[in-house]
């Protein structure tokens, strides 16, 4: 069940139905409980337990750890078996098989035939999410930052939120704990807020990024099947219109799917605050972290960077901490070498641009913005190649002397770059004769667009339904 | 994928950008506004749509535009056949075309057959690979069998809500197709509901043009597919000697429209240019199924070309591990149908020849 099913719309339309008809906060929140554990057992009912012990590990340890006084042995001891429980989770089901096939790769290369192969096991959706908030609650509780909740299911429902649960934003219990406790009242003013930032991650998701698979898969390949290409048939105009695509796909989806979050808890009472904010307007790479994927950015800055000794301990020290954040948020991403190379790329640019300008962007607002956005495009490469190989043969198309194939890939694909560029007029303000235009507001003119917007989304709709690229970190 | 795409993918970033809190206003003007702003969006869509000439691309329309390719290269008149999955699996227009050339008569056979596609399906895709390829076939063969003249939405059991199932009910084939559904042509009771229901909801995808800008090109940009789809191990275990058996004949009922339909089908064709409109059904295990098809020929369709299977010359090869599953044969036994269809044509005298100078060899034919 994703957000552009008709599925969703009539789950979601019965779950919102039955909530504002309800009365007791008690009930509206088993009600939601009760919707997140249908929403995520919709892709498979056996991953329920996981999540279960996610919640439970996090709920006991928080309580345990917040009964005894900070800095106590027994509360740190709590604190690390709560991390090392839910990295396990991840550790079994994202990356055994990763490490696994690394070490069998590494004795190979030393001549060593090991004679064991690894399990295959089925990643459950939305893992590095819930699992990334549960460790988020159980360190605040024991730094003292926050109280510890102690009723089960308030737990249940923060690690749980079915609008964010599979692909974020990564929401905070200091920010989502108080929220469960206001009383809420059904108003205008919520449905349209939610209403807006549905109907542009709609927009973004079945409008665009669905749609703009159609110049990716066929050069790159299924992004769920390894080695299913053969990057020489194509030329290196296909190529690099097919990172272009990508670019403008990851985007569109996995920011479409975070505003569809949004907008959905929304209407629930519920404020998730953005995660993306037009990124590739971005003129420096660290002006680029600040926007791309801020749930996660700002979750690796508070629980790793930071406790890794962020930029205490003298310039070194920073880029080695940048580093080895990025390196890990690479593989986060996805348990694949390709990934950490990803993270390790960016790792080295936010440290070489601290290095060269000290965090203030000195080029110029447009080299600086060419500079960053290329960068960025050309890091797209080894996150949605299938290995270094593929990687290197597609930046190597970049230089123009690679000896390409004749497959090519619709001229239109260029037509990204206008649409991210509208984007981001439009969100930061750049066209704003044009959005904050108030006529917009009158009645007659806001129905009148949002029935035409239906209609056109309509049409855009890809009848084919692609899951969130997300959904498989 | 058309330029269409990107234009309306801006169109929605604008209108979802500047959606902000509405000032209050009555109901029913905001009902109104939405409709009048759905509406013209929807027309808006056909219209460019219908300019560009782009529609939700299929599998069928890669079958047209080969067929289309072969019919260009090829001056020898058209006999085309337009069926469903039987005939995909069964009949194969290039042995087709080598055995009626070194029989003398100088036709090309084209296949036009999709899995499950009802008789109004086969109908449009007959239409667009006359409009693409520019000419007109001297003959025309349509499949006839049971399940779709008492199905007339026989589509919904194989596919729904794909580019396919959707693209194909415009006004035309819903009034088509809900007229078989009021004359009962829908198998059991619950099939009738469901049909009218999914019917019902495709209509309304249609209309509202879902999917087609996301999935829309022109019908030439498809590709190409061979719709002749040789099928070399069994699928299902199937009992051959079904074959042999072949059931007295008897007037079967057929539905209303389905009469209707065929007629005004063979008329149109006939007003076009097509010189003979037949039918024929390709062999099946069941043989009621076949008796079905050889009561069309001798009653309803008694006069015209039609040619059923249940003849024992083609029947008796057949009782042998030849079939894919009891409806559709394997390769080996589509050579056998192949051969049989072309003396049947022969025979028939719906061709015209042998014909001097257009006798080709089998070589010259590939």
């Amino acid at each position: 069940m994703i957000f552009t099913d008709a599925i969703f719309f009539a789950f979601l339309a019965i779950v919102f139905g039955g909530y504002w008809l309800l009365k007791g906060k008690e009930a509206r929140l088993s009600l939601l409980l009760v919707a997140s554990a249908i929403f995520y057992g919709w892709w498979d009912w056996r991953f329920l337990g996981l999540i279960g012990f996610v919640i439970v590990v996090s709920w006991a340890v928080a309580k345990f750890a917040a009964a005894r006084p900070v800095g106590n042995r027994a509360r740190r001891r709590a604190l690390v078996f709560g991390i090392v429980a839910n990295l396990s989770v991840i550790a079994i089901f994202k990356y055994f098989g990763f490490f696994a096939d690394s070490a069998v790769a590494a004795l190979n290369s030393v001549g060593i035939e090991p004679g064991w192969t690894a399990v295959t096991i089925l990643l459950p959706v939305g893992i590095s999410f819930y699992v990334f908030q549960a460790i988020s609650y159980i360190v605040d509780v024991a730094r003292g930052d926050l109280e510890p909740e102690h009723r089960l299911r308030r737990v249940a429902l923060y690690i749980a939120f079915f609008p964010q649960l599979v692909a974020g934003p990564i929401v905070r219990a200091a920010s989502f704990f108080p929220q469960m406790e206001r009383v809420k009242t059904f108003s205008g003013a919520l449905f349209f807020a939610g209403l807006r930032a549905f109907a542009l991650g709609f927009a973004y998701k079945a409008g665009i990024a669905d749609n703009l698979a159609q110049f990716v898969d066929p050069v790159y390949g299924s992004a769920a099947v390894a080695g299913d290409t053969d990057l020489a048939a194509w030329s290196n105009m296909a190529l690099i219109g097919a990172t272009l695509a990508f670019a403008g796909l990851i985007y569109f989806d996995f920011a479409g799917y975070s505003l569809m979050a949004i907008g959905v808890a929304r209407w629930f009472g519920y404020y998730i605050p953005k995660n993306f904010d037009y990124p590739y307007a971005s003129p420096a790479i660290d002006d680029f972290w600040r926007r791309w994927h801020i749930s996660l950015s700002s979750w690796l800055r508070d629980y790793l960077y930071i406790p890794l000794g962020g930029n205490r301990g003298g310039e070194l020290k920073t880029y080695r901490n940048l580093m080895a954040t990025m390196v890990l948020g690479g593989l986060w991403h996805g348990a694949a070498w390709t990934f950490v190379a990803w993270g390790a790329m960016h790792g080295a640019a936010l440290a070489f641009h601290r290095a060269l300008f000290k965090g203030k962007a000195a080029i110029g607002f447009v080299l600086g913005l060419i500079a960053t956005q290329v960068f960025v495009l050309l890091t797209w490469v080894p996150f949605r190649a299938d290995s270094f190989g593929d990687t290197a043969t597609i930046w190597w198309a970049f230089t123009g002397l690679r000896e390409g194939g004749s497959g090519q890939i619709s001229a239109l694909v260029w037509l990204v770059l206008p649409l991210i560029a509208l984007d981001a007029l439009l969100g930061r303000g750049g066209l704003k004769a044009l959005s904050k235009w108030e006529g917009w507001r009158r009645p007659s003119v806001y129905w009148g667009s949002l029935g035409a917007l239906c209609g056109v989304l309509l049409a855009l709709y890809p009848l084919e339904a692609a899951p969130f690229v997300y959904f498989q970190f | 994928m058309h330029w269409s795409l990107f234009a309306f993918a801006g169109v929605a970033l604008i209108g979802a950008h500047v959606l902000r809190l509405p000032v209050a206003g009555g109901r029913i003007g905001a009902i109104g506004a939405f409709l009048g702003g759905l509406l013209l969006a929807v027309f808006a869509v056909k219209g460019i749509a219908a300019v560009s000439d782009i529609g939700r691309t299929t599998d069928f329309d890669k079958m047209v535009n080969a067929a289309v390719a072969e019919a260009r290269q090829d001056d020898r008149p058209l006999i085309v056949f337009t069926g469903a999955s039987y005939s995909r699996n069964a009949l194969d227009p290039e042995r087709l075309t080598i055995a009626l050339n070194e029989a003398g008569y100088g036709y090309r056979a084209i296949n036009l057959s999709i899995e499950a596609a009802s008789v109004i399906e086969r109908d449009a895709h007959l239409q667009q690979f006359m409009e693409q390829s520019g000419r007109v076939p001297e003959i025309v063969f349509v499949e006839v069998a049971q399940a779709f003249d008492y199905r007339v939405a026989f589509i919904f059991g194989n596919s729904k809500f794909n580019a396919r199932a959707i693209e194909q009910f415009d006004l035309r084939t819903s009034a088509w197709t809900g007229l078989g559904l009021a004359g009962g042509a829908c198998g059991t009771k619950t099939d009738c509901i469901k049909d009218t229901g999914f019917l019902g909801l495709h209509a309304a995808l249609n209309f509202f043009n879902v999917g087609l800008i996301g999935r829309g090109e022109r019908a030439e940009d498809a590709g190409t597919l061979q719709s002749y789809d040789a099928q070399f191990e069994p699928r299902r275990e199937s009992d051959p000697a079904l074959a042999a058996e072949i059931l007295p004949v008897k007037e079967m009922p057929v539905p209303q429209w389905i009469r209707s339909y065929r007629g005004i089908l063979r008329d149109a064709l006939i007003e076009r240019g097509v010189r003979t409109v037949g039918y024929y059904q390709p062999p099946v295990l069941a043989p009621e199924q076949r008796m079905y098809a050889q009561s069309l020929c001798e009653f309803e369709l008694a006069g015209q070309a039609c040619l059923h299977p249940n003849d024992p010359d083609l029947l008796e090869p057949l009782n042998r591990p030849l079939w894919l599953d009891p409806g559709h044969l394997l390769d080996d036994g589509a050579e056998i149908y192949t051969r049989w269809l072309a003396d049947e044509l022969i025979e028939s005298g719906v061709l015209v020849g042998p014909q001097a100078g257009a006798v080709v060899s089998a070589e010259a034919a590939q």
